[in-house]
């Protein structure tokens, strides 16, 4: 047993009841800047995760923990520190929302807190019970954070969707779960890749890797379990629609990589068809339905399910390069959803509705998030030399390569690039509302707070650094996913 | 038919019966009661496999069901939460009149 | 003093739970399952009948009164609550307080956590007495425990508990 593995969630987890306990106590004019105090923790467990880097990559930082439940490689590495950043930026972002929840701010802080423990824990999960329990850890904490504004209609309603859809899909996949170890008898995910293959051709095996792929298809909105994301995108509170789209969908994929990759390898080698569909029908759809949105919220939520299909392109392709395109992808993903939700909520801080208008003369109330929003857009949209741009290349690079075994990886290319096209018209709608209309609702300066600005600035940094030198993170990517292909973790 | 087929025949009907409840309904808590039915279902199946496995003296499969019986307890208590909100604004738990997000 | 009676605690739990160890140990496989089924099977007959007794009484009656009743005619007045001849006003049922609902809430959460206690309680003698388990079998539940208990004291603090207001 190596406790000292978990050393990480175990802080965060304190962190978050501190947080908790610290409500009961403090006055509450003083519990604003409490998000401050738990985004600076967050971001000392990252910095020291970060120096600890050269003992991590050696062996000696790797290990499993809990008879192999718990499993501490590269890729749960890699994706710890990218849950961390995104848990510290999205808190700052909750402290400069907090004026518009009405009670329990600190509840709110620690909330995003044990979501974020969650999501640590699905870095690690490597059986299907840490699976499952991370995952219903992100997805409950979610519903709560969805409808935390409980005075606004709206966010009730997205919360009971995404309530409703959400333990459907968890029933699906703990069924799926009881079919699998039913008829493998096997939960860990290094003991199941050895039997897997005696099984492709079991149907009650079949049906439950199904089940608990649409468990994990809910989680990163992809087709056909997207129906929850516009609405909930819209409805919640921009904070948690932030950490939504950011943290519950890497999740979702460090998941669904680990499910595909290391537990059943011989049954994914033939479903290639089925990933190329779902691929390829989520890039169309998002985009699509992208088109006609006028809320910026709502768009958002259409254009992340776009996203959920690019990611997808790199797990389709089946590849090393393919899988570390989608870590690559994800991080640019990271800054940009991030800095253009961080927009969101400082622009539309006094109108009720994120209504695409409202973003009118932003240009001369605030050029910094003017240019944030801008590069944003441009970034999510693909443009050069941005992260997002950088990042569709290696994935459709990963597609391309793989277009020799199966020609419908040529296809799968054509239509992502299409679906590209397409987001260009609605990501450019977007940025002439900001410098091109002319009625602006209010000519009012936008005040941005010193921690905003770091954020907003480090945000901008990160768009622009994974797209001129993804050289690091490209490397700390491939070794990541070599995690996956040689899970060479002797089992304690 | 051996006994294990009849508990998952059993397991399969439930799972079908609240998944029919889940989509059909328009009351909210119903639908709640239709998805507890399902991971019940799901349980059932896990208790199956564990009774007539090879080795049930290992309790993995007892182990996650309580896993599970927890998480439900969870959903449950958020659920009704919401739904309680949700009734306090609407005046109703009819998931159709709930329907300002659209497009 | 805490682990004296957390002792007592789990010595009270693994008796209860003796059952299943004993099941347990002679458990058969899965096909020579039915040796088992032989003797057990006719246990069950007596509750067999009564259940067909059960549904044959009520479906008799049902179906008896079908035949033989007379019929009346339903109309959507007919079908409305009779008070005292005034049209009634709001729903049948009485509204139950809200705080109904917090209780129960409540209830449903700490009373589940007892159960993963169990599979605690099951191991706990036997990694007690291994040297290599003892410090995390019992940190663990203490650990549980502790986060259980933040989340008491939060109820407590928020009068979660509180009847009157």
């Amino acid at each position: 047993m190596n406790l000292s593995l978990m050393s990480l969630e175990i802080s965060v987890v304190a962190l978050g009841l501190v947080v908790l306990l610290a409500d009961l106590w403090l006055p509450a004019e003083r519990r604003r800047a409490l998000g401050y105090v738990a985004a600076a923790a967050l971001g000392l467990l990252l910095l020291q995760n970060l120096s600890g880097c050269c003992s991590c990559c050696v062996a000696g930082g790797d290990g499993t923990a809990f008879g192999g439940m718990f499993v501490q490689d590269g890729l749960s590495v890699f994706f710890k520190r990218f849950f961390l950043l995104a848990g510290a930026l999205v808190l700052v972002l909750a402290v400069e929302f907090s004026d518009r929840i009405a009670t329990g701010v600190s509840e709110y802080y620690s909330l995003i807190i044990f979501a974020l423990a969650g999501m640590l824990f699905a870095a690690s999960a490597n059986d299907f019970a840490m699976l499952f329990v991370s995952i219903e850890l992100i997805t409950i904490t979610f519903y709560i954070l969805t409808s935390f504004t409980r005075g606004k209609v709206a966010a009730l309603e997205a919360g009971v969707k995404y309530l409703i859809l959400g333990a459907l899909s968890s029933a699906f996949m703990v069924y799926g779960i009881a079919l699998v170890w039913g008829t493998t008898g096997k939960f860990n995910f290094n003991e199941l890749a050895q039997v897997a293959g005696n099984f492709t051709d079991n149907k009650v095996f079949l049906f439950g890797v199904v089940f608990i792929l649409a468990g994990l298809g809910f989680k990163i909105a992809a087709f056909p379990f997207q129906m929850w994301t516009p609405d909930v995108y819209q409805g919640a509170p921009t904070p948690t629609t932030a950490f939504l789209a950011v943290g519950s969908k890497a999740a979702g994929f460090v998941l669904l990589l680990r499910f595909l990759f290391t537990a059943i390898p011989s049954v994914t080698a033939h479903w290639d068809k089925l990933l190329i569909i779902i691929s390829g029908i989520t890039i169309l759809y998002g985009n699509l339905c992208a088109i006609p949105q006028r809320n910026l919220k709502r768009l958002l939520g259409y254009s992340s399910i776009a996203h959920a299909g690019y990611l997808l392109l790199g797990v389709a392709a089946m590849t090393s390069a393919g899988q570390s395109a989608v870590l690559y992808y994800l991080s640019g993903y990271l800054f940009t959803t991030l800095a253009a939700f961080t927009v969101i909520a400082l622009v539309m801080r006094h109108l009720d509705s994120e209504d695409i208008a409202g973003l009118a003369g932003l240009n001369q109330r605030s050029p910094l998030l003017a240019a944030t929003l801008t590069l944003a857009m441009v970034s999510l949209a693909g443009i050069p030399p941005l992260a997002g741009f950088f990042g569709k290349f290696l994935l459709l690079k990963a597609v391309i390569e793989q277009g020799a075994v199966n020609h419908g990886y040529y296809c799968l290319a054509f239509t992502a690039l299409v679906g590209v096209v397409i987001s260009l018209y609605y990501y450019f709608g977007v940025i002439r509302a900001i410098y091109w209309s002319k009625d602006a609702a209010s000519r009012e300066p936008i005040l941005i707070s010193t921690p905003m600005r770091v954020a907003i600035v480090g945000c901008i940094a990160g768009i622009f650094w994974l797209g001129v030198a993804p050289g690091a993170v490209l490397r700390l990517a491939e070794s990541a996913v070599n995690a996956l292909h040689c899970p060479g973790l002797a089992l304690n | 038919m051996t006994p294990l087929a009849g508990y998952l025949i059993l397991s399969a009907m439930l799972f079908a019966i609240g998944l029919a409840g889940a989509l059909t309904r328009r009351n909210a808590i119903i639908v709640l009661i239709g998805i507890e039915l399902m991971l019940n279902a799901a349980n059932l199946n896990f208790i199956a496999f564990w009774r007539f496995s090879e080795h049930p003296e290992a309790l993995t499969g007892i182990l996650f069901v309580i896993f599970s019986i927890g998480v439900a307890a969870a959903e449950a208590a958020v659920g009704l939460a919401l739904i309680i909100s949700i009734y306090r604004h609407y005046k109703t738990t009819n998931v159709d009149e709930v329907n300002l997000l659209k497009g | 003093m805490l682990f004296a009676s957390e002792l007592c605690g789990a010595r009270f739990l693994l008796s209860s739970l003796n059952w299943i160890e004993l099941k347990l140990a002679p458990l058969p496989q899965v096909f020579n399952l039915c040796v088992m089924q032989d003797t057990q099977l006719p246990q069950y007959i007596a509750v067999l009948m009564l259940f067909v007794l059960a549904v044959a009484a009520t479906g008799g009656m049902i179906v008896m009164s079908m035949m033989l009743g007379k019929k009346g005619r339903g109309s959507k007045i007919k079908d409305t609550a009779y008070e005292c001849g005034m049209l009634p006003i709001g729903e049948g049922s009485t509204r139950l307080s809200v705080k109904f609902y917090l209780v129960a809430m409540l209830f449903i959460l700490f009373d589940i956590e007892v159960v993963f206690m169990y599979p605690w309680a099951v191991v706990y003698k036997s990694m007690l007495a291994d040297e290599a388990t003892r410090n995390l079998i019992l940190g663990s539940m203490i650990s549980f425990l502790g986060i259980l208990f933040v989340g008491y004291l939060y109820a407590v603090k928020k009068r979660a508990f509180d009847w009157k207001s």
